[in-house]
Formats: C-alpha cells, structure tokens, sequence
C-alpha cells in the first residue's frame, strides 16, 4: 500500500493539515490584528473628524460673531443660519448624531453621544455660553445702531463670545484627549492581541512541530540502532494518527519484519549449512559411487569380451556336441544293457549279503554260548580259589602234618588265579568279538541296503537312459539351433559392449561433473557461512 | 567324486583266517606244554622247612570296606560265599543275621560295624567261619585275599593310641592290619552274643 494513502482510524493522516492549521492560526491572527488596527484607524479617523467637528464650534461661534458685526455694520449676514449650524451640531454632540462639518457643502460627520459625562457637561455648558451669547447678540442687534457702538456693549459682546468659544475649546480639547486616550488604548489592546496571536501561533507551532519532529527523531535512532544490528528494540509508541504515526507503525513493522527475515535468515543459513554438508557427502558418495561404477564398468567391459569368448567356445562345442550326440545316443543303448546287467548284479550281491547277515548272527549266538562257557569256568575258578583257601587253611591248622598239603593247596589256589586269568581275559576278547559282530552286522545291514539302493538307482539309471538316449536323439537337431543362437548371442555382446563402453564415458563424466559439484557445494558451503556470520551481526 | 571304497583281497583274509586258527592250536598246546613243565619242576624240588622263623604267623588276607586286614588261619576255618541270610529279630546290630552252614544255622558278624568300617558295598562277599572260643560263628568279609606268612612283631599300634576296635592287633608297614578275632570277647557287645542261642 502506497504511504499516502494509508490511514489511520479510518481517517485520513496528512502532515500538511497541520502544517494548513499553523498557517492558518497565524493568518487569522494577523487578519485580526489587521482589523484592529483598521479598526482602530476608523476610530482615529472618525475620532479626528469629530474633534475637528468639535473644533469647528469655535470657527461657528466665530462666524457667527462676524456675521453678527456685519449685519450690524449694515451688511446683513444670515447669522441665524449660522447659529442654527451651531446648535444643531451643539444637539448632535450631546445627543448623537450628523454634525455639519462644511457650510458651504454641508459636509456632515456622524456624531455619538457624549462619550463622558465630562464632555457632555462641558456640551452643556458650551450650550449654555452660546445661549448667553445669543441672548447678548439679540439683545445686540435689538439696539438702534447708534447705540451698538457702545463699547461697553460690545465688550460684553465680545466676552461672550470669548466665553462660547472657550467653552467649544475646553469641549473640543477634552474630546480630543478623550480620543487620544481611545487611540492608546486601541494601540495597547493591539500589542496586546498581537503578542497573544504571536505567543498562541508559537505554542501551537511548537505543539505541531514537536508532535511531528519528536517520532522522527524516535525513528532515526531505531534506525540507527537496526544499522548497528540492535533489533531486540521495544516498538515505537504510536501517538498521532497522521503520516508520522504512519511511519512510526511502518517502523515498527519494518523491526518485526526484519527480525523474523533475520530469524528465518539465520534458520536458512543453518539449513543451508546442513543441506550443503548433507549435499557434499551425497555428492561425494556419489563420486565414489561413479568411479566405482566407472571400475565396474570396466569389469563388465572385460566380462563382457569373456563371455563373448565363451560364446564362442559354447558355439564350438556345442558344434562338437551335436556332432557326438548321435554317437552318444548309440552308446546310450549299450549302456542300457550294461545298466540291466548291473541291476541283475546288485540283486545278487543283496541276495548274498543277507546270507552273510544271517551267518554273522549265528556267529553271535555261538559267542553267546562261549561267554556263559567261560561263566561257568569263572565260577569253577573261583570255587577253587575257596576250596584251595579251605584246604590251606586247614593244612595250617594241621600244623606240618598238612605242609605239603599246604603246598598243593597253594598249586590249586595258583591254578584257580590262573584260570580267572585267563577267563577275564577271553571275556574281554569275547566282548571285543561281539563288538566286531555287531559292527559287522550293522556294516551288513548297510551294504545291504546300498544293495537294494544300487539296484533301484540301476533301475533308475536304465530309465535314465533310455530318456536320455531319447532325447539325445531328439536333441541332436536342437544344438544346431544353438549354434546359430551363439552366433547372434556374440553380435549382441557386441552392441552390448558398446553400449557399456558409452557407460564408462557417461561414468567418467558424471565422476568429473561430480567433483565441480563438491567445488560447487564447497563454495556454497562457503557463501553460508559467510551468510551465518553476517545474520549473527543482528542481535534478536 | 568320493573314493570307493578299498577292494579286499581275499587271498589275503583267507590267509589271515588261516593263521588265526593254527595260532589258536599253538598257544593252547604252549600252555599245556609250560602248566606240565612248571608242575613237574614243582615236584621236582626238594621239600621246604619246616622250620618257620620266631614270631612268624599264617594269615590269611580280606578287604573290609577300603582297608586290608590279616586274619590268622589258626582263628579262621572255612571261607564259603557269603549267600542269603537271614536278619534275627533282637540281635544287636553287629550280627547280620545267620546263614546256612549245611544245614547248620551260622551267625554272621557284621565286622564293618565292629571295625567302623562303613557301610559294606556291593553283594558279592565270603563269610569266614572262626574256630575256638567263638566256633559256631561267621565273620562277614567283601573279598578274600590270600594267605600269608607275617612276622608279628613288625605289627604295632602307631603312636601307642587306642585302636579303632579292640579287635585290631596291629598295623604292618605296608598299611596290612591285624586282626585277632579272639578279642571278640572284650568287645561289649559280644556276652550278648554268647547268651544268644548258640549254634549247636
């Protein structure tokens, strides 16, 4: 959104309304000292008609005494004229209204009432020095003209018309220092409006200015600080609705959005790092993975050739195997009978081995036999042994009467240890015997049933055999087919091993493509840090 | 491929088959040959004294348990198999019980309990018959030996302590013990036996 037409509360914000307002207070203060002092300037104008209008009495006072003189003199003047003037005038000052301030073109100016008892006394009193010196004109011209030559009279004449016109001085000199005292008041008033005007201008200048400097100046430093990486700095106060609120809350708004592009920056960056390093070791696991596929490749390559040879060989031999298989299928028919004739065989050699089993079981029954023999020799030699004992001990008891029979005692008992000997040692060898036999009846057993076995495998061959004969005869044909399949099998290992040999290149570059991406990846790794080291600048 | 297995050769089986029996008629008239060479060489030599050294005695020699004694033949008079015999009801545990002597009832001394010999092992044993003053008795024994001429005075008691059983004489060089069964009276159980019904 463009700042200008951004708002605050709904209402417009513009800067220059209170610029307009200062103006404007300043121009109705000069407009209202300007009508003051026009004002004033009336007042002293009209002030000044209207003390020359009270000064102008004395000029009546004194045309009407000239005229009065004339008229005497025979020179008839409208005096009465004049002395209406006068007392219409007269009227006017005290009561307000038009004063004639030119006989001749009967100019008039407006007249207030008497502004102060003082001059309206003084009015009155004028009115009343007039009224005598009317009084001492009429009484003046009433005398015959030889008597207006009095001088007496005219010395009264004239006092009185000292007295009016002193009086219309006095009035006219209080009126004036009543205006003059007007006028300085104007003139005080004036100053005074003027220093009010000049001192309310300045506070509100001062309110405007102070209202629209004190945010700015609250911002710079914000921005000051941001240029010295402080953004942990509390949002500014917003106290105005108009521009400089509005750019006080742009402020703040720029701090909050370049803490969080700081905070995702910084996150980035880290991220950044992470996925490099994760990127360096793909991209170097990926080099290994090229240069081996580029060795396994070459393995291939060499697997390939091999098996061609191979091919090759498998194509001769199976040639040479299709060119024996009929020999073989021939063979296989004498094998076939010798086969039968093997079977027959082991049906003999079966038939003989359990005539052998079963002269080796007589053979054990026998040793049987020998073994309770030799326990009966046993016993006999042991109760020889006893008797041979009894008999020496009864030749002891017969003292030497029994001494050679002592001897032939001693021959017995010798013969009886002698014999149980000799039957411990047939014992021995008899149970050493019947393990030989039934060793050798288990071995009978199992040649047996490798009998029986050869003979059913002798089947099983004869069989074998004769489908092999079979299909060696069927299959003659089927090598042929091989032959030319070997043939097509060596031109695609051919094209195979072209193929493999654009792999290798494909390898190879992909091996030098991969180590300008660990440049790559280096130098990015570089830039975020670089990145990471100029985001911890600001601090959040 | 495993290898077959070795061919035989009869030729030689049948030789050795051959040999094996004349080998067999050989050794067994060697045998009859030397037994008649060393019986008449024995007859041949002149008669031995009489004259048996002072303190010599005749013995005959028995295993007991894991010890082996010498009885002297003067006290034994038949060695006979030791077959079933028969427990008595009362009798001490030194008498086994009595046994057939033909047809004749013959205690038997247990000598396993008197000597402190442990419990007897195995089945296969000889009882001993004993002359005077205890004729008419049997003494049990696990295996015969043979007899002996022994000098009595080479038998002592080591270390001048009692013996084991009053029935014991002496102890030879080589470990023989031996044994005078005319002691049986000093053992205390034995009155009881002479006041039981005595063979007659």
């Amino acid at each position: 959104m463009h700042p200008q037409a951004r708002t605050i509360d709904g209402r417009p914000t513009r800067i220059a309304n209170k610029l307009l307002l200062i103006t404007i207070i300043f121009a109705i203060t000069i407009a209202a000292i300007g009508m003051i002092t026009v004002q004033t300037l009336r007042e002293q104008e009209m002030a000044a008609a209207q003390a020359d209008a009270m000064g102008r009495q004395r000029f009546l006072v004194v045309r009407y005494y000239v005229d009065v003189l004339h008229t005497s003199m025979g020179d008839p003047r409208d005096h009465e004229a004049v002395k209406r003037v006068f007392d219409s005038n007269l009227r006017s000052m005290i009561e307000g209204g038009p004063v004639q301030i030119n006989l001749s073109t009967e100019a008039t100016v407006m007249m207030p009432p008497a502004v102060t008892p003082g001059i309206a006394a003084k009015l009155r009193e004028q009115r009343e020095a007039a009224d005598r010196f009317e009084a001492a004109v009429d009484r003046f011209l009433a005398l015959p003209a030889a008597q207006r030559s009095d001088p007496a009279l005219l010395a009264d004449l004239a006092r009185q018309r000292i007295a009016a016109s002193t009086q219309a001085d006095d009035a006219a000199r209080m009126y004036s220092a009543y205006t003059q005292s007007r006028v300085q008041t104007s003139i005080l008033i004036q100053i005074a409006l003027g220093l009010a005007g000049l001192l309310a201008g300045g506070i509100a200048a001062w309110l405007i200015s102070r209202s629209i400097v004190a945010p700015l100046q609250r911002c710079v430093a914000m921005a000051q600080g941001i240029i010295a990486g402080d953004l942990r700095q509390p949002p500014l106060p917003i106290r105005s609705n108009d521009e400089v609120g509005l750019l006080t809350a742009t402020f703040n708004e720029m701090l909050e959005g370049l803490r969080g592009i700081t905070s995702e920056t910084r996150d980035y960056s880290a991220r950044l790092a992470t996925a490099v390093a994760e990127m360096s070791a793909s991209i170097q696991e990926q080099a290994v993975g090229a240069r081996q596929q580029a060795a396994a490749v070459q393995e291939i390559t060499t697997t390939v050739e091999e098996i061609g040879q191979s091919a090759q060989q498998v194509s001769d031999m199976a040639r040479d195997v299709g060119s024996s298989a009929d020999t073989v299928a021939g063979a296989g028919v004498n094998g076939l009978q010798t086969v039968k004739d093997a079977a027959s065989a082991m049906e003999a050699i079966r038939t003989q081995t359990e005539s052998v089993a079963e002269t080796i079981v007589a053979l054990s029954e026998r040793t049987q036999a020998i073994g309770e023999i030799i326990a009966t020799v046993n016993e006999i030699a042991e109760q020889s042994n006893l008797l041979a004992l009894n008999a020496a001990i009864e030749a002891a008891d017969a003292g030497d009467q029994g001494r050679r029979f002592s001897v032939v005692a001693n021959e017995i008992k010798s013969l009886a240890d002698q014999a149980k000997d000799a039957t411990r040692q047939v014992r021995s060898i008899l149970e050493q015997t019947q393990k030989n036999i039934s060793t050798s009846v288990m071995l009978t057993e199992e040649a047996l049933k490798r009998a029986t076995a050869g003979r059913e495998k002798a089947l099983a061959a004869e069989d074998v055999i004769r489908r092999m004969t079979e299909n060696l005869q069927e299959n003659s044909g089927s090598f042929q087919q091989v032959v030319g399949a070997t043939g097509q099998q060596q031109i695609g290992l051919e094209q195979i091993a072209q193929g493999i040999q654009q792999i290798r290149q494909a390898s190879m570059q992909t091996a030098a493509s991969t180590d300008e991406l660990a440049k790559a990846a280096t130098n990015l790794n570089q830039l975020g840090e670089a990145l990471t080291r100029l985001m911890e600048k600001y601090r959040l | 491929m495993t290898a077959g297995p070795t061919a035989i050769d009869w030729t030689a089986v049948w030789a050795r088959l051959s040999a094996a029996r004349s080998a067999t008629r050989r050794i067994e008239e060697e045998r009859l040959d030397g037994l008649f060479r060393r019986r008449a060489d024995h007859l041949a030599r002149p008669p031995e004294s009489a004259e048996r050294p002072a303190g010599a005695i005749r013995a005959l020699t028995a295993r007991i348990g894991r010890e082996r004694y010498a009885l002297p033949v003067t006290q034994a008079g038949e060695v006979a198999p030791l077959g079933r015999w028969v427990p008595v009801p009362g009798w001490p545990p030194a008498l086994l019980g009595v046994v057939n002597r033909r047809g004749v009832p013959c205690p038997v001394i247990d000598l396993h309990h008197l000597l402190n010999a442990g419990a007897p092992s195995g089945t296969a044993a000889c009882a001993v018959a004993l002359r005077r003053p205890v004729q008419g008795y049997a003494v049990r024994i696990d295996e015969v030996g043979e007899i002996l001429d022994l000098d009595a005075t080479a038998f002592t008691i080591p270390g001048g302590r009692e013996p084991v059983s009053p029935l014991v004489a002496g102890v030879g060089p080589d470990g023989l013990i031996l044994l005078d069964l005319n002691r049986l009276d000093a053992i205390p159980a034995f009155p009881i036996l002479r006041d039981a019904p005595t063979p007659s």
